[in-house]
């Protein structure tokens, strides 16, 4: 046990020791030129933060409800690289009594179907909308319903 | 045989032959006053040793909202000995570009002040001068970036010449 | 003491030990979308001149059950027979069979609005000796341009009258013939 101990606290001291700079030293026998090169670095790891559209309730009868953004708030990546926010939805709203009664719906941007969007740089962004079809309404028992979609982030190459 | 022996042994009396050294006989047929001049010599070579980083890595700082990426590069000299009218100047070169390792190339620019100065030096400047003095000897050097507007991993080479100038 | 002041002193190493932390970044989440459709609707009657029954109940204003298919019936006043019936923007009035109307399934609420006109009882019946036969025809014309013939509100019962009339004339001659007698024994 002793052994043990020794032996994981001697590894902490080891990893956690200070590791010495290197450094040139020029004095008067030092060959002429007399010169030296330093190298300067820094690393700036990639960072951002994305805004996801908050929960919604949609209102009985409405075709298009206002789901709110999908936002960049914050974004310092690297030039070949974006943000891809994806969304996963299985496109129906289900009865919380009778989930085989459904509603079925839509997450748009604009005119078109939303599954995807790269993003680059701060303050860039995507307003989403919920569809339902004036039919799906009409045929509809009545009750509560809801369903869950997923946004996913995801740091990739530029394409 | 024997006339090749006797010619190295010769030839190394030759090279081990003492040479005498000069000096100034006074007797007493000298006339007065009987002096002479001695030249006391002793030679002190300039040495010093100046020790600057191979490497130095900025770290990010944020004051009042704003981050930069800042590191004190510092030069040193010790055990200077130098003629009373000389001194060591140390200069240097740069673009003062960092260069990102990514596909884009992409640059941030720096700054280098020395000291306490608030005004950044130009490629070729002089950054440290040490005099003779035995006592450790240091300039510091500050090294600045903005923040950048891309992650990644940025680098840059500087040069450091040392010259032995007048004072 | 040694051994103890060398563990303290890893113990302090391990403790200053830093990781590198890696930037945080939003992985995403999940939304909740939610709605609620309603159980019932309302159908809202405006009527002048005739009564409408929805599922055996009259009224002006009726809750039903979302997706029933309840059945109206139209029941115009005396003297009054309906002309038109609209529910919301749709003319319904062909659709009409007999006296009542039975709704697709209700998804929203509704507006029923009946129209009625003035109507006189004898312009519908078909004897030859009616007080104005002229009558006849025209209500054949205007029922050939689509009136609905609707029962109307007022029954007559031509046995009860005549009874009345009868009795009317008997009670009347018995108190004649009553008074005279009264004069002649005087």
């Amino acid at each position: 046990m002793k052994k043990v101990i020794t032996l994981a606290l001697v590894s902490a001291m080891a990893l956690s020791v200070s590791v010495t700079a290197f450094a040139t030293s020029i004095n008067q026998d030092t060959p002429d030129p007399k010169k030296t090169d330093a190298v300067i670095k820094t690393s700036i790891a990639p960072t951002y933060t994305v805004t996801i559209p908050a929960d919604v309730t949609v209102d009985f009868n409405a075709e298009t409800t206002t789901f709110g953004q999908i936002k960049v708030d914050s974004a310092q990546i690297e030039p070949d690289k974006c943000i891809k926010v994806s969304l996963t939805t299985g496109g129906e709203l289900k009865n919380t009594v009778d989930d085989t009664k459904v509603i079925p719906y839509t997450v748009k941007s604009g005119e078109n179907a939303f599954t995807s969007a790269t993003y680059l740089s701060t303050g860039e962004y995507t307003d989403l909308t919920i569809n339902i079809a004036t039919d799906d309404w009409n045929k509809a028992y009545a009750g509560e319903y809801s369903d869950t979609v997923t946004f996913e982030v995801s740091y990739e190459n530029k394409v | 045989m024997k006339k090749i022996i006797t010619l190295a042994l010769v030839s190394a009396l030759a090279l081990t032959a003492s040479i005498t050294a000069f000096a100034t006989d006074i007797t007493p047929q000298t006339s007065d006053p009987k002096k002479a001049d001695t030249d006391v010599v002793f030679e002190v070579a300039p040495t010093y040793t100046i020790t600057i980083p191979s490497e130095i890595t900025l770290t990010q700082k944020t004051e009042n909202g704003v981050t930069t990426y800042e590191k004190v590069l510092e030069i040193t000299a010790d055990s200077v000995k130098l003629p009373k009218t000389k001194q060591i100047a140390v200069t240097m070169t740069s673009d003062f570009k960092f260069q990102a390792d990514d596909t884009d190339q992409s640059t941030v620019d720096y700054t280098v002040t020395v000291g306490d100065s608030t005004t950044a030096i130009a490629s070729g400047d002089r950054v440290a001068t040490f005099s003779t003095n035995t006592a450790h000897q240091s300039g510091k050097l500050n090294f600045k970036a903005n923040e950048p507007e891309y992650a990644g991993k940025y680098k840059d080479t500087v040069t450091f010449n040392i010259a032995i100038e007048n004072a | 003491m040694k051994k103890i002041a060398a563990m303290l002193l890893c113990i302090c190493l391990i403790a200053t030990f830093s990781v590198t932390a890696f930037a945080q970044n939003t992985a995403g989440g999940d939304s909740y979308i939610t709605t609620v459709v309603p159980g019932f609707h309302k159908i809202t009657v405006i009527s002048d001149g005739a009564e409408v029954f929805i599922d055996g109940t009259a009224g002006k204003e009726f809750t039903v059950e979302r997706l029933s298919e309840p059945t109206a019936v139209f029941k115009a006043e005396k003297n009054r027979r309906i002309v038109q019936v609209v529910l919301d923007d749709n003319d319904i009035t062909d659709n009409i069979e007999g006296d009542s109307y039975t709704f697709e399934p209700v998804y929203k609420d509704m507006i029923l609005t009946v129209t009625t006109e003035g109507y006189t009882e004898e312009s519908t019946t078909s004897e030859p000796e009616s007080e104005s036969p002229e009558s006849t025809p025209a209500e054949s014309s205007q029922n050939s341009q689509g009136s609905i013939p609707m029962q109307t509100g007022e029954t007559t019962n031509i046995a009860f009258w005549i009874v009345l009339i009868v009795l009317s004339a008997v009670i009347f001659t018995l108190s004649r013939q009553s008074s005279k007698k009264e004069k002649t024994n005087k």
